[in-house]
């Protein structure tokens, strides 16, 4: 061999090196994701506010806009929108989005395309009561649709909505089909899903699998196809299954099963980008829990980093207000609301006239310092309020736990038949607005707080659009609601989602679950 | 005979009713209510108190509860167990799209467990204190105590993540041919035939020791007759009553489905449907499922009243 002919063959290897590596990176088509899933419920968007049903369902079905990564709007049927007022919201369509076809409703190769028409009935239908939505009551500020032509549609609100392409309003609203719900009626379309999404339905067999085929005629094209949710009712049992291979990807993952997997090559842990809110909650007019003295007190007597490092270690963050990290709201500063300072709660109680009696319990005019803590029953949660509860009968308070079924302690804080309570979790953009606006009392704001300043505050911030504005506010309306120890924050929980590590471009769910969307494509390397 | 079972078949229906208004009256003093449990189970979803009395308002379950009961009854007349709130299927094909998985399990388990306890039931009482009875025993007291859960992820450890025999979960499928149908089978059934097999195999083995003392045993024995005559033709036959009574128990318990062993094993049965239900005050899939297992309990108790008489001649109906 010459000189050239070396040079060449050095020159042949190295190019097929850089082909080899070039083709190892590059996506591949076709493959089976297998998901393992809770609970399928029903196949109608309008009809469930399960996660766990959405994530099937946004395969399915198209929304206007979807939550990217980052957790901002992308485009979805809307390729762009405008807000020519604060009111006035204009969607710019695709057009080149189908429905299924092959179905009883569109035969194949008739189908038509997503229209305005069909954007404005499928949010007309969510607003009719008769459909009986949850999603109602987050659409509710939509004052009219308006189609201005084929692919143009106008949404209208009655009073300026900062919040309306939040992942359960509008990137959360799946536009479907009007022929397909008045054919098949409400049970036959809770069963036979017809959508635009880039998956579309082959089959559904309740607690057991849901099979979706790629949408060959998507706007962009998916590169696996097949989508199989199984469903796996035990989280634990979803986690063998994924490490037996029996499926690719586990949407719940229990926050003692993180760690293990982390030694895991062969998995993928991927972390929520919000953390949800979990906190004690006063029902402020239950005595003692009336007293400001007592409340801040009982904050002040329990060890709560202790207790969160313990429980979960680096899988939730400490929380000193409502509004989680990542939000709009979110203030670190207010930590110095919440020392750990069991002699300062000690005074405090005696000054509330709260002294030790002969049984070394605190009591005041022969009544002792009671404190019965409600939770659901839900192991983390369960685990650290047991510590909190030894933390205050160490110091002398009648402290206990009462384990509750979920619609029991549910029903219970609605009903106001609490003292302190495990909280509900509404964490978004508007969760603030919903624990303690003193409108959503006997609903979501259990602590039958009703602070005027407050509610004007939460009112305002939820109708300011500039972003920089309505921080100022709701950072306003938190801290008042701290200062008045309305609630103990315990901690921010992250949810932790596990795929196969041969899972490329995945993007962890949050409420919309985008296996392809604008910004990726899932796929699966062998 | 018919006389009898015609009888018995009427008896059913002041049953069913005393059932169904209990079950009405349970859900309703249980604290919870549908709406909220939907509203609340997502962290995104503000429910305010309108909406939560209109949904209530619109499942019509502001009624007093007599009248909410009187519409159940109506319906039910007409065949119409309601429709699931959250599903918006009717509560009957809910009901009839898992009876076959269901019924799959529990025969399987039955199969399992007889085939296992009755032999070993009857070599303890033939070998009274020989090694494999106190064998026996040992393995039913493990069987009777050890959780079905702990054990059901045991066999999952073991023979889907270790050994990668058998698929961890889920049921198998008939156009996936026998196989699949088999293989996803085993490890459920085993898990639940096994507790039952223990119990079986103890209330054989004392009935088997009732019957091995009598006076016609030792007789048949007296006479030269074979041994394995007298056990199974002799002995076997007359201990069956309990045993028989004891199958058709745990028979119908199984096909009110197991919660538990469905649960871990992903098994689209009745169990589940009936505990999600209960969990999310779904009260029409509630009432229908209990209703379901009271109608297949009170027929097999038939039945094996039936068996009876075919078993020991000198029980006569009529």
């Amino acid at each position: 061999m010459g000189k050239k002919g070396l040079i060449s063959l050095i020159t042949a290897v190295l190019v097929a090196v850089c082909a080899g590596a070039a083709l190892a990176a590059a996506p591949r088509e076709g493959g089976t994701l297998q998901i393992a899933v809770k609970s399928v419920t029903t196949l109608d968007p309008h009809l469930t506010a399960s996660d766990f049903d959405y994530a099937v369902l946004s395969q399915i079905f198209d929304t206007l806009v979807a939550t990217g990564k980052d957790g901002q709007p992308i485009p979805r049927l809307a390729t762009r929108w405008e807000n020519p007022d604060d009111l006035t919201w204009i969607f710019y369509l695709r057009e080149d989005a189908y429905w299924h076809d092959g179905n009883a409703v569109f035969p194949k190769g008739q189908s038509r395309p997503v229209t305005a028409e069909d954007v404005k009935y499928s949010l007309e239908r969510v607003l009719n009561p008769e459909t009986k939505s949850p999603f109602l009551g987050a659409l509710s500020n939509i004052d009219r649709v308006e189609v201005v032509d084929d692919f143009t549609v106008k949404i209208v609100t009655k009073a300026p909505d900062p919040f309306l392409l939040d992942p359960i309003r509008l990137a959360g609203i799946a536009i479907v089909p009007k022929e397909a719900v008045e054919t098949l009626g409400p049970a036959g379309f809770a069963r036979q899903a017809i959508g635009s999404g880039p998956f579309k339905l082959v089959r559904f067999v309740p607690d057991d699998q849901v099979v979706l085929d790629k949408n060959e005629s998507y706007w962009k094209k998916p590169l696996l196809d097949r989508v199989v949710f199984k469903i796996i009712p035990d989280d634990i049992v979803a986690v063998m299954a994924l490490e037996a291979g029996d499926v690719h990807v586990s949407l719940s993952v229990p926050p003692n099963e993180v760690d293990r997997l982390r030694g895991d090559q062969r998995i993928k842990l991927y972390r929520s980008a919000q953390g949800w809110y979990r906190g004690l909650g006063f029902n402020v007019q239950t005595p003692p829990f009336d007293e400001l003295k007592v409340r801040r007190a009982l904050a002040m007597a329990v060890d709560i980093d202790s207790a969160v490092a313990n429980v979960f270690g680096d899988n939730a963050q400490r929380a000193y207000g409502q509004v989680g990290p990542g939000l709009i709201g979110y203030d670190p500063s207010l930590k110095e609301l919440w020392p750990y300072d069991p002699e300062g709660a000690l005074a405090l109680l005696a000054e509330a006239g709260f002294t030790p009696g002969p049984d070394g319990m605190l009591q005041r005019d022969g009544e002792k310092l009671t404190v019965e803590i409600k939770t659901m029953n839900e192991p983390a949660r369960v685990r650290i309020v047991t510590i909190l509860v030894t933390q205050l009968r160490e110091l002398g308070i009648n402290a206990s736990l009462a384990i509750q079924e979920v619609g029991t302690w549910s029903a219970d804080l609605q009903n106001g038949n609490t003292g302190l309570f495990m909280d509900f979790a509404y964490s978004g953009a508007t969760g603030l607005h919903a624990m303690f606006h003193s409108d959503n009392i006997g609903a979501s704001n259990a602590h039958f707080y009703s602070n005027p300043v407050v509610d004007e505050l939460l009112s305002r911030g939820s109708v300011t659009i500039d972003p920089k504005e309505r921080e100022v506010i709701w950072k306003e309306a938190q801290r008042l609601v701290m200062e008045d120890v309305v609630v103990i924050p315990l901690y921010f929980e992250f949810g932790y989602t596990a795929a196969d590590a041969r899972v490329n471009d995945f993007v962890p769910p949050q409420w919309n679950f985008n296996i392809v969307s604008e910004e990726n494509n899932v796929w699966l390397s062998r | 005979m018919g006389r009898y079972i015609a009888r018995r078949l009427l008896a059913m229906i002041p049953l069913l009713l005393g059932i169904s208004f209990v079950v009405f009256s349970l859900l309703n003093i249980l604290p919870g209510d549908p709406v909220s449990i939907m509203l609340s189970s997502n962290p995104h979803i503000t429910p305010d108190a309108e909406t939560i009395a209109r949904l209530r308002a619109q499942y019509g379950l502001d009624k007093p509860l007599m009248t909410q009961y009187v519409i159940f009854l109506q319906n039910l007349l007409k065949g119409d167990l309601g429709t699931s709130v959250y599903t918006q299927q009717p509560v009957v094909t809910a009901i009839l799209e898992r009876m076959p998985a269901t019924i799959q399990l529990a025969l399987a388990a039955l199969v399992i467990s007889t085939a296992v306890a009755i032999p070993l039931g009857v070599i303890s009482a033939v070998r009274q204190y020989s090694w494999i009875d106190h064998l026996c025993l040992v393995g039913s007291l493990i069987g009777i105590s050890m959780p079905s859960y702990w054990l059901g992820l045991l066999l999952m450890l073991v023979f889907s993540l270790k050994l990668r025999w058998l698929p961890l979960s889920g049921i198998g499928y008939l156009y996936n041919g026998l196989g699949d149908v088999l293989r996803h089978l085993v490890m459920p059934a085993c898990t639940l035939g096994f507790g039952m097999a223990a119990l079986l195999a103890r209330v054989t083995r004392s009935s088997m020791l009732e019957v091995l003392g009598q006076d016609y045993i030792r007789t048949a024995r007296a006479k030269g007759v074979h041994e394995r005559t007298v056990v199974y033709r002799h002995a076997l036959r007359n201990a069956f009553i309990p045993i028989l009574t004891v199958s058709g128990m745990q028979f119908g318990y199984l096909l009110g489905g197991s919660v538990i062993i469905e649960t871990i094993f992903s098994w689209p049965g009745i169990g589940r449907l009936a505990v999600n239900a209960i969990m999310n005050r779904d009260l029409a899939v509630v009432q229908g499922t209990v209703l379901v297992f009271t109608l297949l309990f009170i027929f097999i108790n038939l039945a094996v009243d039936i068996l009876y008489a075919a078993v020991d001649p000198r029980i006569q109906y009529d």
